[in-house]
């Protein structure tokens, strides 16, 4: 009798997900009326679900509010654009299923790629594609500054380690430590070989790293080895959730010093409940709280078309100014876009910075990979505050801006310029 | 150094305090249920996510939220659970362990699906829960001292309760035997259900404590609990306060590793591997005694059905051939479907491990993973050829698969699941993240394609080709002698020791080989995705059990059940919702479950069977040889048989068997009768070496084998039949006689266990056939063992004893089962044998009037010492004897004639 009983239970779940696993709606896109001509499509492969979606999450958000503005102001050249999404999901397999749906549509003349686990998995394949990969964010240096056809416009993650140093130096702080994440390499990305000779280059003392798990309980053991080891500066490269753990622990330890964490996992919202912290850090896209002009259409956006999304990421940033550039690159004479001109008009762009929203001029030349961006904005952000407050270059401005979009620079041997 | 580790202290305490909890709540359950609960977690992710719902989504207040998620969620959970354990509880150890994890994967998929992959954050409810205390140099908060004094409180109250309660001895009897219990008034239903509902109720009650600690997540919730089973290991699964210290002890340990991590590189991982490292200690350090799993009869696994070898040939062409197509119309989907069959050539390894074997392995991923790791290595360093550079590659997997059947040769279902969980966890967190494995960058370890083979179309056929080969080399193991001892050796392993096989030494070539295709695997899946990346989910220890619970849902043979790989791989790429995987977890989930609680996958249906064999007609195994008249064995005039002096045997302090000494020598047929509970088994255990003695010798033919395993005295010529019957069920009646040829053709040899020559073959078929017809069963022969009557199978079980180079036999209770007619041929059987083949019988049995008839000599035991010895007249007139079995007349108070007596005994 048991048995039958489970049985039918069973089946009628069993039933119920795979009703459940149908529904559900697909990534799409944003095409407006009352602009003529076929529409000019961008393809956004990104890790919309999957267990590092929350990183890019404000990316999925800022590529429709910028399809849905840019329409509206006219369109590219008064032809529509159209965003179309498909969904990596976090994992190698989906992610080149994804990347070869978009590849195989024609009328994709440029591809934005972000997925820091999958994109590896993809690189080659497009690099043989002849299609431009536009943005955003980006992560291994290898396949950012490594492979043709991508045009990088941000700092990779490499980069935006390493200035973690130059942020904790701008702090002020003396000792430096991190805490890595051990269960993915998207938190940690090769940390253990960049900070010992960063520190040294810019005069800090290294007090070495821990790795630790999103599953631990309590952060309290590592907390006590920083103190013990007088640590001023805690680099964390690990997830949002777990970085507010680590933190809540530290303070409660009595920790006074500084927290820094990568751009995707900067996440003040998040952060802004754990009283008595303070982290200075990088973000890899330009600062979502601006007064300049540009800064604010893109929040407009956010708030006109997708009101849901956070715009205070960089996720949302990248996204948005590499949107931006492409805009630029193509022109207004829009008749005739196809991937070779798309291509042809990112090599013809010089010393390009649309007006401090990307981090440094880009300038692409062909048949080489893009040059390594290093330079990225610095903040410095209080527990409680509305807003970071942007740390103002030691040197010369990056990209040439003033004020919230000015830029700092890792010079060659790693140190703030 | 006291002042600076005494932080580390106290911080590990309050996180010991937490595992503590949840690991009483998975000893209490499987002490008293006898089934090991790897989804406690799940329950303890389940109520904490209620309370997240009730707490922060509903805003209750917190000790309602908190009363409702533990003291009513609990508890209904263990009565869901109680109901599942009663169907599990007489499945195999495979089975168990795939119920369990199946339900890890439902509320796995369920949570994500409603809450994505993020945890949620629970604020701190406890009162004052965020004010801290300073204690010993470290800031403590007050909600974790509550947290110890309540783990502190419910421990010691379920320990007092165990002790001195009667519900709670009750509870520690019941696993062992329900019906014994039942028998003293207390219904043991009510006593597993009370003893699921605490252990629940303790998993809920570590869920909703550590909620504001870790963040609600379900995959890391379980595996925290996963940690839990180190601290159970430390208690040797049965103690409750010793889980409680052990979790203790390993809290405190990780806590002041972490403290030299960070000076220290190499360390790094240590800290959260302690757990693990713990758990495969234990197992492979605690006394076997306390490891055994109580000795409760067991489900053989169905026998699954041996279609002709036509059909297979057919079906594996179409297989093949739409496989094949696949690129046809996969499109952009291409990725998904070689990703699933390189998943399928992983299966396949697992299965040659669980299904044929009878195995357990849950860190299948993590040999993937080495294989993928070395395969960077080797083409990274030496720039080695790429095929030379796989097949080296999968070869490093093998030394660390060899190291896992160490554990593998002292523990066996459940035991042997969690040593090897334990190995899968503690390799990934200590190694995956190093510089040689997949190092800690983004993109991972560079895993190229052959030249040639950068097209995502050639590649899939590459992998197809590799999952042909793989299939093949399956089917060739089945068939050869590796394949027929594994089978023996999972459904019969006791029997297959006892013929004289090494089973150490099979166990050790079986974990080689899959090892060795797992690690192929892992190579082609890391080629696929052309990196090998930390993090990725098919190498971490998560997916072994995902594995493991694919694996059990086919019912097929191999290869087929392979093929589910690919189909599981494909789903999401053609139902592309947001949350397809979560939702086929939860679907995966549901059917493990199901599955495991009616023993297994469906055997194909007779209708199916009965039109299949009608067009292809049935499986044909190989033509019989001739019998030869001759007999292919003859006993050696040196072969005098078993001598046995002052043998003793002890359990726990009882002396079971009491400076016993016998005789039975070759040529004759010797009985060793008793009342129940005299021993005779035990002695039975003794000689032929499963059992250790405390004293006493036990010679053969004059040699002194007291000290020889159980197969070595096998080889030597001692064979014996079981009381519980030891066939492999799934097997023909030819091929579980011809096991007993086999396993000691096997013996200790690689080549041996591995292959047949062809004059083994020959004389296996001679031997195995001249055994039948002495049997009277050879009509019998393409028979499945286990569609027989009893009285068949004894027979069968005779005829293996007979087909090996045996000159001793010990027969265990042949006759129960049989009615007087079977009884009687068995006897003339057993003379007939003794006649022609001149060997020893040491016969056990309660049928009188067959010993009487059949014993030249016959020895009586009662609790455990020699009573009586004579011929079958002086025992049938000897009133010591009928004493031993009725019991005095003057204490059964009745007046018993003389000649009822003797009519009795006589037949």
């Amino acid at each position: 009798m048991q048995r039958k009983d489970l049985r039918r239970l069973g089946i009628g779940l069993a039933a119920m997900s795979i009703v459940l696993a149908g529904c559900g709606d697909d990534g799409d896109s944003d095409t407006s009326a009352g602009l003529e001509g076929d529409p000019i499509k961008i393809g956004v492969a990104i890790s919309e679900t999957g267990p590092l979606a929350s990183s890019v999450e404000s990316a999925v958000g800022a590529a429709r509010a910028w399809a849905r503005q840019t329409n509206e102001d006219g369109g590219l050249g008064g032809r529509p654009v159209e965003i179309v999404i498909e969904d990596t999901k976090g994992e190698a397999g989906a992610a080149q299923a994804a990347v070869r749906s978009l590849v195989e549509d024609d009328g994709v003349v440029a591809l934005v790629l972000a997925d820091a686990v999958a994109e590896g998995s993809v690189a080659e394949y497009i690099a043989g594609q002849d299609i431009p990969v536009i943005g955003a964010g980006g992560y291994a240096p290898s396949v950012w500054n490594g492979t043709p056809n991508f045009f990088a416009v941000s700092p990779n993650s490499a980069t935006v380690i390493t200035s973690l140093v130059t942020a904790a130096a701008a702090a002020d702080a003396q000792n430096f430590s991190s805490a890595v994440c051990a269960e993915s390499a998207t938190c940690a990305s090769d940390a253990s070989q960049v900070f010992e000779p960063s520190t040294q280059a810019s005069g800090l003392s290294y007090s070495g790293y821990v790795t630790v798990n999103a599953t631990q309980s309590s952060y309290t053991a590592e907390c006590l080895g920083f103190q013990e080891q007088d640590a001023d500066f805690i680099a964390l490269l690990l997830s949002v959730d777990t970085n507010v753990r680590v933190m809540q622990d530290c303070v409660a330890q009595g920790y006074e010093g500084v927290f820094g964490t990568s751009s995707s996992s900067f996440n003040p919202v998040e952060y802004s409940a754990i009283s008595g912290m303070r982290m200075v850090g990088t973000l890899n896209g330009f600062p979502w709280w601006a007064d300049d002009p540009q800064v604010e259409r893109y929040r407009s956006a956010l708030e006109e078309y997708e009101s849901d999304t956070n715009p205070a990421s960089t996720s949302g940033t990248t996204m948005w100014s590499s949107l931006e550039l492409f805009k630029k690159a193509i022109g207004d004479d829009t008749a005739d876009i196809s991937r070779e001109s798309v291509l042809a008009s990112y090599y013809a762009l010089q010393d390009e910075t649309l007006d401090g929203l990307l981090p440094s001029p880009v300038t692409f030349s062909e048949g080489q990979p893009s040059p390594s961006v290093d330079c990225f904005w610095q903040y410095d952000y209080t527990a409680g505050d509305e807003n970071p407050t942007l740390l103002a270059p030691s040197g010369e401005s990056g990209n040439g801006a003033e004020g919230d979009l000015a830029t700092a620079c890792l010079d060659s041997a790693g140190a703030d310029s | 150094m006291w002042n600076a580790l005494l932080p580390f202290v106290v911080a590990g305490l309050t996180t010991g305090a937490i595992l503590g909890i949840a690991g009483t709540g998975l000893v209490l359950t499987y002490k008293t249920s006898g089934i090991f609960n790897i989804g406690h977690g799940a329950v303890a992710a389940a109520a904490a996510f209620v309370f997240h719902l009730l707490y922060v989504e509903q805003e209750m207040t917190w000790w309602l939220a908190f009363l409702l998620s533990v003291g009513v969620l609990g508890p209904l959970f263990g009565l869901v659970l109680a109901v599942i354990s009663r169907a599990l509880a007489e499945q195999r150890a495979a089975l168990k362990i795939v119920a369990t994890v199946g339900m890890v994967l439902v509320v796995q998929g369920l949570a994500t699906a409603y809450y994505g992959y993020n945890p949620l954050l629970v604020p701190q409810y406890l009162p004052s829960g965020t004010e801290v205390v300073r204690l010993g140099g470290v800031n403590i908060t007050y909600a974790q001292v509550t947290v110890v004094a309540i783990s502190l409180v419910a421990v010691g109250a379920l320990y007092v309760f165990f002790r001195v309660s009667r519900t709670g001895l009750a509870m520690r009897a019941v696993v062992n035997d329900p019906e014994l219990v039942g028998l003293h008034g207390t219904d043991p239903v009510r006593v597993q259900r009370l003893a699921w509902v605490i252990g629940a109720t303790f998993a809920a009650l570590s869920g909703v404590l550590i909620a504001p600690f870790t963040g609600i997540e379900s995959v890391a919730l379980t595996f925290l609990v996963v940690q839990a089973f180190g601290a159970a290991a430390v208690g040797a699964f049965s103690s409750i306060p010793l889980t409680y210290v052990g979790a203790l002890v390993i809290g405190v340990l990780s806590s002041v590793v972490t403290k030299y991590a960070l000076d220290n590189q190499a360390l790094r991982g240590l800290s959260s591997s302690l757990p693990f490292i713990f758990l495969l200690g234990a197992l492979l350090l605690l006394p076997k005694r306390k490891l055994d799993a109580p000795a409760r009869a067991e489900r053989p696994p169905r026998s699954p059905w041996q279609g002709p070898d036509r059909l297979r040939y057919g079906v594996g062409v179409v297989v093949v051939g739409l496989l094949a197509l696949v690129p046809t119309f996969a499109g952009s989907n291409l990725s998904f479907f070689t990703i699933g069959v390189t998943q399928a050539i992983l299966l396949l390894s697992l299965g040659l491990l669980v299904r044929t074997a009878g195995l357990v392995s849950l860190c299948h991923a993590t040999f993937a993973a080495i294989g993928a790791a070395a395969f960077a290595q080797l083409i990274e360093r030496f720039d080695l050829p790429w095929l030379v550079a796989l097949l080296l590659g999968a070869l490093v997997v093998v030394p660390v698969a060899a190291l896992l059947a160490l554990p593998a040769i002292r523990l066996s279902g459940l035991f042997l699941a969690l040593a090897t969980l334990g190995f899968g966890l503690a390799v990934e967190q200590l190694f995956y993240s190093r510089d040689w494995f997949f190092s800690q960058t983004g993109l991972g370890k560079p895993m190229p394609r052959p030249a040639g083979f950068e097209d995502d179309t050639v590649w899939y056929y590459a992998v197809l080709a590799a999952f042909v080969v793989t299939a093949v080399a399956m089917m060739v193991l089945h068939r050869s002698r590796i394949g027929r001892i594994l089978q023996g050796l999972s459904e019969s392993p006791l029997a297959v020791r006892t013929l004289g096989l090494n089973v150490n030494l099979t166990r050790l070539i079986v974990f080689c080989i899959a090892g060795y295709f797992a690690g192929v695997a892992g190579i082609m899946y890391g080629a696929t995705v052309n990196f090998a990346v930390l993090g990725d989910s098919r190498y971490t220890a998560y997916y072994s059990l995902v594995l493991l619970a694919t694996l059990a849902l086919m019912p097929f043979r191999e290869p087929w059940y392979a093929v589910v790989a690919i189909v599981a791989a494909v789903i999401p790429a053609y139902i592309d919702a947001e949350d397809t995987a979560s939702w086929l977890n939860v679907l995966f989930g549901v059917f493990a479950v199901l599955v495991a609680c009616q023993g297994g996958g469906q055997p194909m249906p007779t209708v199916v069977r009965t039109w299949i064999e009608r067009r292809f007609g049935r499986a044909r195994a190989d033509a019989p040889e001739r019998a030869t008249t001759a007999e292919p064995w003859t006993v050696s005039p040196a072969s005098t048989g078993i001598e046995v002096r002052e043998l003793t045997v002890r359990y726990g302090g009882q002396t079971a068997v009491d400076a016993v000494s016998f005789a039975a020598p070759t040529g004759q047929i010797t009985g060793l009768i008793g009342p129940n509970g005299a021993g005779k088994t035990t002695t039975f255990n003794a000689v032929s070496g499963l059992l250790t003695p405390a004293s006493g010798t036990i010679r053969l033919h004059g040699d002194d084998v007291t000290r020889l395993s159980a197969a070595a005295r096998g080889r030597r010529g001692v064979g014996r039949t079981f009381q519980l019957m030891q066939l492999a069920d799934s097997l023909t009646v030819a091929q579980n006689v011809a096991l007993g040829v086999e396993s000691s053709m096997a013996g200790s040899r690689v080549r041996g266990q591995l292959l047949a020559t062809s004059a083994e073959r020959r004389t296996t078929a001679e031997a195995t056939e001249h055994a039948l017809e002495l049997c009277g069963i050879a009509d019998l022969r393409e028979r499945q063992a286990g569609s027989l009557s009893t009285g068949q199978r004894r027979l069968v079980e005779l005829a293996r004893c007979l087909s090996g180079r045996f000159d001793v036999l010990l027969l265990d209770e042949p006759s129960s089962g049989l009615d007087p007619v079977e009884t009687e041929q068995f006897g003339e059987t057993l003379l007939q044998v003794v006649r022609e083949r001149g060997c020893g019988i040491l016969l056990v049995e309660h049928d009188m009037e067959l010993v009487l008839r059949i014993c030249a000599d016959i020895y009586v035991l009662d609790f455990g010492k020699l009573l009586f010895h004579g011929t079958p007249q002086e025992v049938r007139t000897s009133p010591i004897v009928q004493a031993a079995y009725l019991g005095s007349f003057e204490d059964a108070g009745v007046d018993i004639e003389q000649d009822v007596i003797e009519e009795d005994l006589v037949p």
